[in-house]
């Protein structure tokens, strides 16, 4: 098939994105900017599960990330907004995991909630998504990370915690679910993209003692979602369980 | 007390190591005593940690059992206060309580019960092991080590769950370490294959994965065992050897796994 006929057809992939601020936001953009129609998991507690159809390219679908039940009526909601699911896209990172905080002082509460709330959550999101992945013949998950759980972090635990977590259960569902056609990557990604800016800074000189290869941190359309685009093509279907380190050559310790 | 090859390199030092009522846990534990530390043993049946203290005590070392179930916050403080009360303070808490992984699973098949379990017991707990010692570790430029697994860094296909918070725990000791390095508190992980009263019980199910696929991949071709095998690193980790070593993970599997 050309090149040209399958991205054709990668554009019109339909995308489920979890999280809607930071990057998450950005990547969304690009997707349907590059023809592809996405359902966005917005995090709102209580959430119904059911899809604005009236938003244009976009749907949105409110989702309690908070329990097992809500958020697999949100998957649900958002695949049948689309008509079926080719690539699920994680990008969902609560405003705690991204400020600054000192271990000592995070309260339980915090660390509960936020913490194991998000793995917790995204151990929700995959179990929910396995199904449809595979009424649609395989098809792509591609989990978002900061590159902190890689490198660590002052200030970031949680973070780094949930990045980890993640970064390995998406090495888990694609060992599991390769038979499936169902590839499953990490993209880590430049943390300075995540955190506010004066933190930033910081985080890049605790990581690494140059700067990034391509002198900038990148930019979630157009650095990150043209990489998230390639994961849901066929010709990368042979990829899966990896991390791609996407940071514009920052951390180089794979 | 059977002589160390090596000086006693833990004298006069404070350890707690979690699960410590066999298995890994229990091996730590008696390694470390033979190098001359002050043993906490945490277990959540104490039955099994008076038999460890026990041993320990019959090798002429010295050691302190308490009941601890690490997914409780109360009992976590406990076992530290009992270790200062008893030992005058604390220089390093070994965090190896985890839950059983059950049987084998695919992601969509883990029962929630085993999800739960493990975070509780790797994630939460991790959190109280290292907010009850902080105080202690700062005030004696102590350690932190955690149990991981090769499972938390490649992930697995059998025990996913599992592989998830030992990945969270390894985040959780890279962070810990950058926030704590300056105070004088370093953290690290070790990350074992040994023979335990679990794995066991798993060869008994699933001889041909544990002496086929598992002894394939190990280059020294056995399943570590955890005194001479895994207990040995942990006495490096704790004592002053290691004392520019910190955020790491060493893998103590007879070289199955060589991605670093």
């Amino acid at each position: 098939m050309p090149l040209d006929e399958k991205r054709r057809l990668a554009t019109n992939r339909r995308v489920v994105v979890a999280g809607t601020a930071g990057p998450g936001a950005g990547i969304a953009a690009a997707l349907v900017a590059e023809g592809a129609r996405v359902a966005v998991l917005e995090p709102a507690p209580k959430g119904h599960g059911s899809a604005t159809p009236d938003d244009g390219p976009v749907h949105r679908v409110a989702c309690d990330f908070a329990s097992s039940a809500a958020v697999g009526a949100g998957v649900t909601a958002a695949v049948e907004a689309l008509g079926g699911i080719d690539q699920f896209v994680y990008a969902w990172y609560p405003e705690e995991l991204t400020t600054t905080s000192t271990f000592t002082e995070v309260p339980e509460e915090e660390w509960a909630r936020v913490c194991e709330g998000v793995l917790d959550a995204a151990w929700w999101l995959v179990r929910a998504l396995i199904a449809p992945l595979r009424s649609s013949g395989g098809g792509s998950i591609v989990f978002v990370v900061p590159t902190v759980g890689l490198t660590g972090a002052s200030g970031f635990v949680m973070l780094s915690v949930v990045a980890e977590g993640l970064r390995v259960l998406a090495k888990g569902c694609g060992r599991c679910w390769g038979e499936d056609g169902v590839a499953v990557n990490t993209l880590a990604t430049s943390p300075a993209l995540w955190v506010a800016p004066e933190h930033g800074e910081r985080l890049l000189r605790e990581i690494s003692l140059s700067v990034p290869a391509m002198g900038r941190v990148g930019d979630p359309g157009r650095d990150l979602a043209p990489v998230i685009e390639l994961l849901g093509t066929e010709e990368a279907h042979f990829l899966t369980a990896g991390t791609l380190v996407t940071d514009g050559g920052l951390w180089m310790g794979l | 007390m059977s002589a160390p090859l090596a000086p006693r390199l833990l004298e006069g030092k404070t350890l707690i190591v979690t699960g410590a009522g066999g298995g890994v846990g229990a091996g730590i534990a008696l390694a470390c005593a033979t190098h001359g530390a002050n043993v906490v043993i945490a277990a959540r049946r104490v039955e099994t940690g008076d038999e460890v203290a026990a041993e320990i005590t019959r090798r002429g070392g010295n050691a302190l059992s308490v009941r601890c179930d690490v997914t409780v916050a109360a009992d976590v403080r406990a076992a530290v206060d009992a270790a200062t009360d008893r030992f005058g303070g604390l220089d390093c808490l070994i965090h190896n309580a985890v839950a059983p992984v059950g049987e084998p699973h695919k992601v969509e098949d883990v029962p929630d019960a085993t999800w739960q379990a493990m975070m509780s017991t790797a994630v939460r707990a991790s959190y109280y092991c290292a907010q009850a010692a902080f105080a202690q570790l700062k005030a004696r430029g102590g350690t932190f080590i955690l149990l991981t697994s090769a499972a938390g860094v490649e992930g697995s296909p059998y025990i996913p769950a599992y592989g998830v918070v030992k990945a969270a725990q390894r985040g959780l000791a890279k962070s810990l370490a950058r926030e704590w390095g300056p105070l004088g508190i370093r953290v690290n992980c070790i990350a074992p294959v040994a023979m335990t009263p679990a794995m066991a019980v798993s060869a008994q199910k699933s001889p041909v994965f544990l002496e086929g696929r598992l002894m394939d991949r190990t280059p020294l071709r056995r399943i570590g065992e955890p005194e001479p095998d895994i207990g040995p690193v942990a006495v490096f980790l704790a004592s002053d050897l290691s004392r520019y070593v910190t955020g790491q993970t060493i893998v103590v599997d007879g070289g199955g796994f060589t991605a670093f």
